[in-house]
């Protein structure tokens, strides 16, 4: 179990703002394709781990009542515990080592940003289908 | 059925909600926990839960001071429990199944409104968004396939079905002026079928 004082309470409305939150990520994340400059793969990717992170805030809220709210990888271990939620750890889990290379290193590939996109699709489908479920 | 609790129709007690709480989680919770999740007294749900674990179908746990509840899944009744948990996520599937069969396909097609956001009650509508592809008529068999689904899933839910659709040509229009439909399917629909709408209805980029 994740330790209780890495979480904090949360309600259903707070799912409905994080999923709210993550689906506009989501947005900004697609603005960019492979094609595109690096900064701006890596301004989407970066988009797209914070849909991701707002994506698991959600779900977590909806179904757990809580979300984690100090390090990434118990954000992961949180999300494991809600049934069925596998796939959207794994997810969650490829977005946050996505995250150092992105925001600080400086170098986004285009299949870097595709990865991203793909597991912020998958978390932003797995929240909605678990917000008001 | 409510969609804010689509279990009640077969489990309208505490013993429902602190069921489907406890099927939503792998993890051991406790009784407090549960109450939370359920939305229901702490009491109320402790009373619950020592008749569920008389029964079996909940098993307990001490943890220090605190006892930890969780869902037997080797129990008989363990696999309704989970299917009542996802009942939410059976009509959305067989909403996909269904229009994954239509001839003409949609260009989108989505769940909105108090379905979507899973805040309805037994009598909130099931608000559909469709899209029809330019050259399609809508009469014929494009009219027959919107009408079986909306009576289809009228009877899986219990609740009327409202259609919205547009042609191509009539929702790129309602785009372009951010039309408040719009606006609300980019905060809320659920896709079911065909493009996206978080692509669909993406707001034109600014110069």
């Amino acid at each position: 179990m994740t330790p209780a004082d890495q979480t904090r309470p949360c309600t259903l409305v707070d799912a409905r703002k994080r999923l709210a939150h993550a689906r506009a990520f989501l947005d900004q994340a697609d603005l960019a394709g492979g094609n595109d400059p690096e900064p701006e793969r890596a301004a989407a990717a970066s988009s797209a781990v914070l849909a991701g992170i707002a994506a698991a805030d959600a779900t977590c809220c909806a179904v757990l009542g809580m979300k984690n709210h100090l390090d990434h990888q118990g954000a992961v271990s949180l999300l494991k515990t809600v049934r069925g939620a596998n796939q959207a750890a794994n997810a969650l889990n490829r977005l946050l080592n996505l995250k150092g290379q992105v925001q600080y290193v400086g170098e986004t590939s285009a299949a870097d940003l595709r990865t991203s996109q793909r597991a912020a699709r998958t978390l932003v489908t797995f929240a909605e289908h678990s917000v008001g479920q | 059925m409510d969609l804010s609790r689509p279990y009640a129709a077969v489990a309208p007690t505490v013993e429902g909600a602190a069921l489907v709480a406890l099927a939503q989680t792998t993890a051991p919770i406790t009784g407090r926990q549960v109450a939370v999740r359920a939305g229901a007294s702490q009491s109320g749900v402790q009373a619950c839960l020592n008749r569920l674990v008389e029964h079996g179908l909940v098993l307990r746990e001490g943890a220090g001071r605190a006892y930890l509840y969780s869902l037997n899944l080797d129990h008989l009744a363990a696999v309704p429990v989970l299917r009542l948990a996802e009942m939410r996520n059976l009509m959305l599937k067989q909403l996909r199944e269904t229009l994954a069969t239509w001839k003409p396909r949609p260009v989108h097609a989505s769940l909105y409104g108090s379905a979507a956001r899973g805040d309805g009650g037994t009598s909130s509508d099931i608000d559909l968004f469709l899209v029809r592809p330019s050259g399609v008529d809508d009469d014929g068999a494009w009219a027959d396939q919107v009408a079986r689904l909306s009576e289809a899933a009228g009877r899986w839910t219990g609740n009327p079905v409202q259609v919205v659709q547009l042609t191509e040509e009539d929702c790129a229009d309602l785009v372009a002026a951010e039309n408040p439909l719009i606006r609300k399917l980019r905060e809320e629909s659920i896709d079911l079928s065909g493009v996206p709408a978080r692509r669909l209805l993406r707001p034109s980029r600014r110069p």
